[in-house]
């Protein structure tokens, strides 16, 4: 007799140890991201700075590190560990979503052409020599028109087909990098700034960007979460799905305008940080395997470790200068990708 | 149970793909629909689970009417076994039958062990049973049609729908799946509607055959009375020839040539 319901309950458990062996490396690199940078701070300070910091139990910690080092920790260095963490979380999470929704592990939150909408709304912005705090709505703007605009070109009937979708993402994308040429072009003296930001990074992160993008990470992944039977479903196919009783149309509506705030808030806080939202849902899948309800919480954590793992490789390899964090994504990301697919090729199929 | 179709249109735009479709199926037997490309057997399939909205006529179980249904009470009631899946991921054959208890759960709702037992049930009935651990996108096509077999059974529908399931299997799945649908009829007391194109295997395992031409039901009855020479001739326009089979008890077609 095979063991259906013992096997079951294993995977059951395995699946809430994996979550939780990933939400303590999550700790683990959010203390590292604290630790390491021009001032090396012991990772017993942080904890206690950190807990000084808190209510309740904060007056209770004496102080036994320099004074420079609160402002560190508390100003610079765990706002952008923060954001690192929303930011890969966001683009992570997203990108499973628009891997469900093509039904295909090629897709990322990209295809739609939100990076290029970014990136063209933050190439006007400099250009037009708008002050340096509204770039990021600019941005922010461009991206979610851009789905918007997608979105609307592949509605035919009520519904959202999705290569229609494909194709018009790349189209538009296309458009928008031609436009954010031309800018770069326009630009001259500032053209730095431009490049900067497409390449994406973390420098400008502190309490303002974790207060934008906050709002936006704490509704959007549990909407995502509440979607995750749905997406399941889909992998069988759209049909397939509705005759599980899914409503298709109405999910393929929502992960879209998910897509477009989510991303949008990331591009707009970060620049278009690339590979993120293709690589981790991957690497997810081959540790939770790819049911979306392990697969969605998963990839917040996974997200985050990656993104705030590469934010400490971008300060660190050139000090006292640092790297834009894009770069270091697909360096780090792709060849390690690249050796899980060779390793796991065979076991999962594909 | 009774499901009876009555008098059903459909189209799009101009264009009618089902004209005046009347049949009932009982449960406990199965029902073919069989007839050439383009002849409105999918669509037929499409319009009585209200993947599809006809233009006229009702779709009545035991009296009541489904169109007034919503998409999960649909779910509960009906099965249904596409032509083929791609599944691109590493589900495994486990997680894939029990996306069948979706329609019975409440969104957030985790299986419980009645769900296990039911998704069990499933896989023996279709003899998957020792694959449940497998990655789906590493099984052969008999293997992964069972599979969604299971997935549809594990919905505990009282009506099962299948669009083409053996198109894609050898001749030995073929056997197999036609089997097992029959006993599904039988044993689970269902009403079970496929529609095949393989009109030997409709003749000996369906109890009650529709022959669709040009969206119009163009002979229905017991499958001898339906796929005789001149059915064929003047619905397929083949040349056919049939014979009694005492090896398998039933009709035998060989197909000649093309009607010039």
């Amino acid at each position: 007799m095979h063991n259906i319901d013992g096997y079951y309950q294993d995977i059951k458990h395995k699946r809430f140890m994996l979550l939780i062996g990933l939400l303590i490396i999550l700790f683990f690199v959010t203390v590292l991201g604290i630790m390491v940078g021009p001032v090396f701070i012991s990772p017993k300070v942080v904890l206690k700075i950190l807990a000084s910091n808190l209510p309740l139990i904060g007056d209770d910690i004496v102080q036994t590190w320099p004074g420079t080092y609160n402002s560190i920790v508390m100003d610079v260095r765990l706002p952008r560990v923060l954001v690192g963490l929303m930011v890969g979380a966001g683009l992570s999470v997203a990108g499973c979503g628009m891997q469900g929704l093509f039904r295909n592990p090629m897709a990322s939150p990209y295809v739609t052409g939100i990076s290029s909408g970014g990136a063209f709304g933050a190439a006007l912005a400099v250009n037009l020599g708008i002050i340096y705090y509204l770039v990021p709505a600019f941005a922010f703007f461009f991206s979610a028109m851009t789905v918007f605009l997608v979105y609307a070109i592949s509605m035919v009937r009520g519904k959202v087909r999705m290569e229609t979708l494909l194709l018009s993402g790349i189209a538009v994308a296309s458009f928008f990098s031609a436009l954010v040429s031309l800018m770069m072009y326009l630009a001259a003296q500032k053209l730095e700034s431009i490049v900067f930001w497409m390449m994406g990074g973390f420098w400008a992160s502190g309490w303002d960007e974790v207060m934008i993008i906050l709002p936006f990470v704490i509704v959007c992944i549990p909407i995502y979460i509440f979607l995750s039977r749905d997406l399941n479903a889909m992998m069988l196919g759209e049909d397939a799905a509705r005759d599980l009783g899914i409503d298709v149309e109405t999910t393929k509506k929502i992960v879209l305008v998910l897509t477009a705030i989510l991303v949008g808030c990331c591009v707009a806080v970060s620049g278009t940080i690339g590979f993120v939202g293709l690589i981790i849902p991957h690497i997810t899948r081959i540790i939770v395997g790819p049911d979306h309800r392990v697969l969605i919480p998963a990839s917040v954590f996974t997200g985050g470790i990656f993104m705030i793992f590469t934010d400490i490789v971008a300060r660190m390899i050139i000090q006292p200068s640092e790297l834009p964090v894009g770069i270091i994504t697909s360096l780090c990301g792709v060849p390690f990708f690249l050796y899980l697919l060779r390793r796991r090729k065979s076991s999962m199929g594909w | 149970m009774d499901l009876n179709v009555e008098s059903l249109y459909f189209g799009y735009f101009k264009k009618n793909i089902l004209k005046d479709v009347s049949f009932t199926a009982k449960s406990g037997e199965v029902m073919g629909i069989v007839g050439p490309n383009g002849s409105g057997k999918t669509t037929l399939l499409k319009c009585i689970r209200k993947a599809l909205t006809p233009r006229q006529g009702s779709i009545m179980l035991d009296g009541e009417d489904i169109m007034e249904w919503d998409r999960t009470k649909i779910a509960k009631y009906f099965g249904v076994v596409p032509q083929n899946t791609n599944i691109t991921f590493p589900f495994t054959v486990l997680e894939i039958v029990m996306m069948g208890r979706i329609p019975h759960l409440k969104r957030m709702q985790g299986e419980g062990e009645d769900d296990v037992y039911v998704a069990k049930k499933a896989m023996s009935l279709t003899a998957i049973e020792h694959l449940y651990y497998r990655y789906v996108n590493n099984l052969s096509g008999g293997e992964v049609q069972r599979v969604i077999i299971a997935r549809a059974l594990a919905q505990e529908p009282k009506i099962l729908l299948l669009d083409e399931p053996t198109s894609n299997l050898d001749i030995n799945h073929q056997f197999e799946t036609m089997k097992l649908i029959r006993k599904l009829a039988k044993d689970e007391d269902m009403i079970v509607v496929i529609i095949s194109h393989d009109l030997n295997l409709s003749m000996r395992y369906c109890d009650n055959l529709i022959l669709l031409h040009d969206g119009e039901v163009f002979s229905s009855g017991r499958p001898v009375d339906v796929l005789t020479k001149e059915n064929i001739r003047k619905v397929y326009g083949v040349e056919a020839q049939i014979d009694f089979n005492t090896a398998i008890d039933s009709n035998q077609i060989t197909l000649i040539d093309i009607v010039e």
